[in-house]
């Protein structure tokens, strides 16, 4: 095909405009890596650059060098998987059945669903329940509580509204149970809903730490985001004595390590995991949310 | 085979909710497990034929617990016979105490930051019959007042009900014996050898020092330098210089003016009007954002400023890395003729944080007794020289003129400033009652720049004058004062950055009739009715 030569200067203006937009995207990502791994007091310096000035690891060491990290990533990593796998299963299920008209008292179960997405027990009601079923101060608590959400039943529930009828009834007819057309025809054909929600889900178990500042006041039970957010706290508080991090410049011994570092290499430790799993994820986050959207 | 997988998926679906309500039960054997005393010590004090003392306390506010079976609680153990339990509530502070009080449930010992409402929740507290009354237990042990003002605790923390104390009150880090000072203006010392001035104590000294920096300081780095740059904080803390405080009341409590509109602010602005206009002042000092500013004084760009010591220490350690001779020194408050010496922090008989005792943990006597004994040995000097510093000679040794100081290693390990040194060792942690010594028995810990603002920044700090915050506030208050103090830094931008000192001055009487519409006269009226109430008490 002959591409004229309009054409070739719109492509190259397209490519030029999308480079830079592209770096404006990248580069506040960028800033913060290079000044996690700066010395604190370059990085106080402010200024626009590309690498670390005075490159160090004091700034992971000082996040790594607490014993109860290791803790915390283990109660994350365990609610993310246990909680999204589990929260993905059920709510399918539930979205499945609800997805039949012939599933009697369907309209009453939307209706609770609706319900909830508009109202809240509240502060309150909510701890007195979690107290009342020995939440409190318990691993499940990450992990019940948000088991079902009513706008991810929605979301698989339309999505397999949509699928053809055709496939199922015809599964039926080989002698298909109902568990069996939806293990061996729906899930298969509803990967990409499956990714998405599951996605959904998992960074919302990963970033949350509501939960923990709410029911969990046992140390070895805190995920990693309330820990972090606790080393950023401890950074920030400016003690008489302790000026953070450089009060002996001479010293062998001295730190250079500033609130400000911290924070920046905190934001990596934060984000880094998800960044690795989501590019995995991502033609199924796409596809998901395309077809959920026009087919709901 | 279709019988059989609709056995195998019911068998499955049971088995999830099982494991679901098992697990949601495995808190509260938890919660069992945890009250289990330890075995009995063998040691030889009378007190260990008794079990230890078991306190679970909870800390609300706090951010750090200490590490298990660390030293210090070992040592409390052995010697003291008591076993203290930490456990840290996250969160809000006034949300965490009202989940408690909903809940119906308290740990034996709690200790929370106070303020106005989590005091109310504390009292709250002891309304629902949780927690019990201290009136006897203070009376009993006047130690625990030692650093407090009766009056103060009475107004502050006292139930309004019925008058009673539910509270220990603890944390007296704003005694005026004890209040360290951190803050103030700082300047840098090398600017001012290199013009040959002596530091700024007037407006007057100001206005010349920053006009000879800006005549005579090269440039930094390439950029040009930045006479004077404010925060929020400075910028306030500046205007006291006219208005001496954030509020001014008279002695006789007839009148009262907020530092937003006193009839001196006029000239805060027409000064600020000055410094603009003759490229003294920081062109982004209403808009920076903190780590702008920081950057600034990092750099070595700003001569004046006004903050807490942090930021100076911070943009010291900076300067100091490639010039010894670089730093910026505290410089005394900055004075106008005629008028009262500004005040910018007051040190105070206030408590900051509450110790609060359970119902169920007093209902046992001997308990309770036991408790406040070691409460009691806590507020001496020995017991609080102790609990934060440790066995003698392991942590802290005695220098040349009597006084403790931390061993070299130790130095290294508490600079870090993070806490985790403390936390694995237990130090400081098991001063319930967060008590100093005095007189001080250590050196004083801090920069060469902070230990100089002690003397060159004390005249900027005075006493509370402990009336005006324990009258409260009122209904007005609540209604306008969120409206009124941001409209400060609306009608600084247009009156700093007017053309000439008329218009700076026209707009300041337009900002202060904007007040007297938006319920400054309200909020004055009310304050001072509920002083007099407070003094008529």
């Amino acid at each position: 095909m002959i591409i004229s030569r309009g054409e070739k200067i719109f492509q190259g203006v397209n490519y030029v405009f999308l480079t830079a937009l592209s770096f404006l995207f990248v580069y506040p990502f960028w800033r913060i890596a290079a000044l996690s791994f700066s010395e604190g007091y370059e990085a106080s310096k402010g200024g626009i650059h590309f690498w670390p000035r005075a490159f160090t690891w004091d700034n992971y060491k000082a996040i790594f060098a607490r014993s109860d990290i290791l803790d915390a990533y283990a109660i994350t990593i365990g609610r993310t998987l246990i909680g999204a796998t589990l929260s993905i299963l059920l709510v399918s299920l539930m979205a499945y059945g609800l997805s039949k008209n012939r599933l009697r008292g369907r309209q009453l179960i939307n209706l609770m669903l609706i319900v909830t997405l508009f109202f809240n027990g509240g502060l309150i009601p909510t701890y007195l329940l979690f107290k009342s079923l020995g939440l409190l101060n318990s691993f499940w608590v990450y992990v019940v509580p948000s088991l079902y959400g009513a706008s991810t039943v929605f979301i698989f529930r339309s999505f397999f509204r949509a699928l053809p009828k055709e496939l199922e009834e015809s599964a039926h007819i080989d002698g298909a149970s109902d568990l069996t057309v939806y293990l061996k025809i729906v899930v298969p054909l509803s990967l990409p809903i499956f990714a998405t929600m599951g996605l959904f889900s998992a960074v919302g178990h990963w970033n949350d730490y509501m939960t923990a500042t709410l029911y969990v006041t046992k140390q070895d039970l805190i995920p990693v985001q309330s820990l972090l957010m606790k080393i950023l706290d401890l950074n920030r508080s400016g003690k008489p004595g302790s000026s953070f991090g450089m009060v002996d410049l001479v010293s062998d011994t001295r730190r250079t390590v500033t609130a400000q570092s911290i924070k920046m290499a905190t934001l990596v430790v934060v984000v880094f995991p998800i960044m690795c799993v989501y590019p995995f994820l991502q033609k199924y986050f796409v596809k998901g949310v395309i077809i959920g959207s026009l087919k709901g | 085979m279709k019988k059989r997988w609709k056995w195998l998926s019911s068998a499955l679906a049971l088995s999830v909710i099982a494991t679901s309500l098992v697990a949601c039960s495995g808190g509260n054997n938890t919660k069992k497990e945890e009250e289990q005393p330890l075995p009995t010590n063998t040691s030889e004090q009378a007190e260990s034929k008794e079990d230890p003392l078991v306190v679970n306390m909870l800390l609300i506010g706090d951010t750090i617990l200490p590490k298990e079976n660390n030293p210090m609680h070992q040592w409390l153990l052995e010697n003291k016979n008591i076993d203290l339990r930490f456990s840290l509530a996250n969160g809000e502070v006034p949300d965490q105490m009202n989940m408690l009080l909903a809940g119906g449930e308290l740990p034996d010992v709690v200790r929370y930051v106070t303020n106005e409402l989590s005091n109310s929740i504390a009292n709250k507290w002891a309304d629902a019959g949780l927690s019990i009354r201290t009136d006897e237990l203070l009376a009993k042990y006047p130690n625990l007042l030692k650093y407090s003002d009766p009056d103060y605790n009475a107004a502050v923390f006292a139930n309004k009900k019925d008058g009673s104390m539910n509270v220990i009150p603890s944390n007296p880090a704003s005694h005026p014996d004890v209040a360290q000072k951190i803050l103030g203006f700082f300047i840098k010392e090398d600017w001012l050898k290199q013009v040959g001035m002596e530091a700024p104590k007037t407006t007057d000294e100001l206005f010349e020092v920053l006009m000879a920096f800006k005549e005579q300081i090269a440039d930094v780095d390439g950029k040009p330098i930045i006479p004077i740059s404010l925060d929020h904080m400075g910028r306030q803390n500046f205007m006291y210089t006219w208005t001496k405080n954030w509020y001014d009341l008279s002695e006789d409590h007839k009148t009262l003016h907020w530092w937003f509109n006193h009839p001196n602010i006029e000239e805060y602005m027409v000064f600020m009007n000055k410094l603009y206009v003759n490229g003294l002042l920081d062109r982004e000092f209403l808009t920076q954002q903190p780590d702008q500013y920081q950057a600034k004084l990092s750099s070595g760009r700003v001569g004046v400023t006004f903050q807490t010591h942090v930021p100076m220490d911070t943009a010291n350690s900076v300067l100091k890395a490639t010039d010894p001779n670089s730093r910026y020194v505290p410089n005394p408050p900055i004075r106008q003729e005629g008028l009262p010496l500004p005040i910018y922090a007051s040190t105070s008989y206030s408590m900051f944080e509450g110790i609060v005792i359970s119902k169920k943990f007093a209902a046992n006597e001997r308990n309770l007794e036991r408790f406040m004994e070691f409460l009691d040995w806590n507020a001496t000097n020995e017991g609080s020289f102790f609990l934060s510093h440790g066995v003698e000679g392991e942590y802290y040794v005695k220098n040349a003129d009597g006084l403790y100081e931390p061993k070299p290693e130790v130095k290294a390990e508490l600079d870090k400033g993070d806490g985790t040194f403390e936390a694995s060792e237990g130090l400081k942690f098991y001063n319930l009652l967060k008590y100093p010594v005095l007189p001080s028995m250590e050196v004083k810990s801090g920069t060469e720049e902070l230990l100089m603002g002690e003397t060159i920044w004390a005249e900027g700090y005075t006493v509370d004058d402990n009336l005006f915050n324990p009258a409260g506030t009122g209904p007005e208050w609540d209604k306008h004062w969120g409206n009124l103090w941001p409209e400060i830094d609306k009608w600084q931008a247009k009156a700093i950055f007017a053309k000439d000192e008329a218009e700076a001055r026209k707009v300041t009487q337009e900002m202060l009739a904007h007040f007297e519409k938006i319920g400054a006269p309200e909020v004055t009226e009310e304050k001072l009715r509920l002083i007099e109430e407070y003094l008529n008490k």
